[in-house]
């Protein structure tokens, strides 16, 4: 079945579980619609799915051209992309928060930015001081 | 013949959500007369709730449950688990957690609800154990060696799993004596030593089985009659097991079967073939359950059911439907199983009797 995704703005995807050499569930949610700054708070996004992707496939689920995909050997648990019409604001390395951009498309692994992965872990400790 | 499940049974209800876990846990009655509840795992938020419903309809319990276990932050253990947490007729009281920070949203959101709503959570390592009446619940994994390694390098989410052991007793934990036993030790001692046991395993594979069978040793009497070894209990030994890894080909090696020989496995799955090219050859075979894992728990004599019928339907051993299973332990006793025909989408109707 062909995939339709181009009507959403920005996507988030995390690579979620191998499940074999040729099989992973990735989970992917859209950007709310009157969001227009985002920096990956978790109200900013709706409901995540789940799809099973292949090796032929999973390019359409990230929604890039093949050649701009990264190679399926590659491909981790934990690791979650950005894919769609927005833009970095500051550092590419260390953004200050991310912007839609229409007409303009991207493609980003973020779950190694500080912003993401100290932001799982500043809610994992407030949680346990919290309780 | 289908037996009554008694105020004082321990019932383990494994519901059929398709590929992903989502087990009630049902409490012996308490002094009030009332049950309790706890959740291993919720794939699928509207099921576990309506079936709660029935239950508590057929058998009064209290709704604040006791726990909600989410053994490892896999969709198909977690889908369900925010929604449970934000549901104002069933409170949890604690949140137990493997530990493993993902980064999908669906843990996040749960984090985020935690906060809100102030619930306990608990980060589960080995060793850790609650009591609740005379069933006993002992984490068996993630060991601390692994959780510690979770933020650097080399455990995956599957082997971050937390592992429970329910143990039924039939009199107090505390003053429950222990079995000495003298000479070789029998399969049928071993079984007796499991007999009221039932493992939850999550999706433990290799790393976090070589954990557990270190940390967890089968100890038997030795002729020098070392203090230590005197009592042999083999705690790895069960009756039911809730099979790794949906019976994928990492759930558990062959010795650790060895070890649990349960009677009951239980597979919760949707069955996904695949084909990969090998050595020149095309090897199509069935994930989930594969067929090294069912080899395995079928030379340990278990019986298994698969809550997707697969396997049974295609070994012609009944029943050969999908559905849910339930398990009930007596206090110290042999548990006894059946199968519901619900579909994934059904809520099934509430036994009271097995």
């Amino acid at each position: 079945m062909k995939r339709k995704l181009r009507k959403v703005r920005v996507r988030r995807i995390t690579v979620d579980e191998k499940l074999s050499d040729d099989l992973f569930r990735f989970v992917f949610c859209s950007l709310k619609e009157d969001i227009e700054k985002f920096t990956d708070r978790d109200d900013e996004w709706q409901e995540e799915r789940e799809e099973l992707v292949h090796p032929k496939d999973y390019s359409q689920i990230l929604d890039v051209k093949k050649s701009e995909a990264p190679a399926w050997e590659t491909l981790q648990e934990g690791q979650v992309y950005l894919s769609g019409e927005f833009k970095v604001i500051g550092d590419q390395t260390k953004p200050e928060y991310f912007k839609v951009n229409p007409g303009r498309r991207k493609f980003l692994r973020i779950d190694n930015l500080d912003m993401i992965d100290e932001g799982v872990k500043s809610i994992y400790s407030d949680v346990l001081r919290r309780t | 013949m289908p037996t009554p499940i008694k105020p004082e049974d321990l019932v383990f209800h494994f519901l059929n959500v398709g590929f992903g876990d989502n087990i009630v846990v049902e409490f012996p009655v308490d002094k009030a007369g009332k049950r309790s509840y706890g959740i291993v795992d919720c794939r699928d938020f509207r099921k576990t709730k309506q079936y709660l419903d029935k239950l508590m309809d057929a058998r009064p319990g209290r709704s604040e449950l006791e726990f909600v276990c989410a053994t490892h932050p896999h969709l198909d253990h977690i889908g369900g688990i925010n929604s449970l947490l934000e549901d104002e007729k069933y409170r949890v009281k604690e949140f137990w957690d493997s530990g493993f920070r993902h980064k999908s949203q669906t843990y996040i959101k749960i984090l985020q609800s935690l906060l809100l709503q102030g619930i306990e959570l608990i980060r589960v390592s080995s060793g850790m154990e609650w009591y609740f009446g005379k069933v006993q619940v002992t984490a068996l994994a993630p060991s601390i060696r692994l959780r510690n390694m979770y933020a650097t390098y080399g455990v995956d989410m599957n082997n971050a799993s937390v592992v429970l052991r329910f143990e039924h007793h039939i009199e107090d934990v505390i003053s429950g004596r222990s079995v000495e036993y003298t000479g070789s030790v029998s399969l049928e001692a071993e079984r007796q030593a499991g007999r009221s046991v039932v493992i939850l395993s999550g999706d433990a594979e290799y790393d976090s089985w070589s954990r557990i069978t270190e940390e967890f040793p089968r100890l038997e009497r030795t002729d020098s009659n070392e203090p230590l070894v005197k009592k042999m209990v083999n705690y790895l030994a069960c009756s039911a097991l809730k099979v790794a890894h949906h019976g994928s080909m990492h759930s558990a090696p062959l010795d650790v079967y060895e070890k649990m020989i349960p009677e009951i496995a239980v597979i919760s799955t949707e069955q996904e073939k695949s084909t990969k090219q090998t050595g020149g050859l095309a090897l199509t075979r069935g994930l989930f359950p594969h067929r090294l894992a069912i080899t395995a728990l079928e030379e340990c004599g278990a019986q298994i059911l698969t809550t997707d019928g697969s396997y049974e339907s295609e070994n012609e051993s009944a029943p050969t439907k999908p559905g849910s299973i339930v398990i009930v332990v007596p206090p110290g006793g042999k548990p006894r199983w059946a199968k519901l025909d619900d579909t994934i989408t059904d809520i099934p109707k509430v036994l009271d009797e097995v």
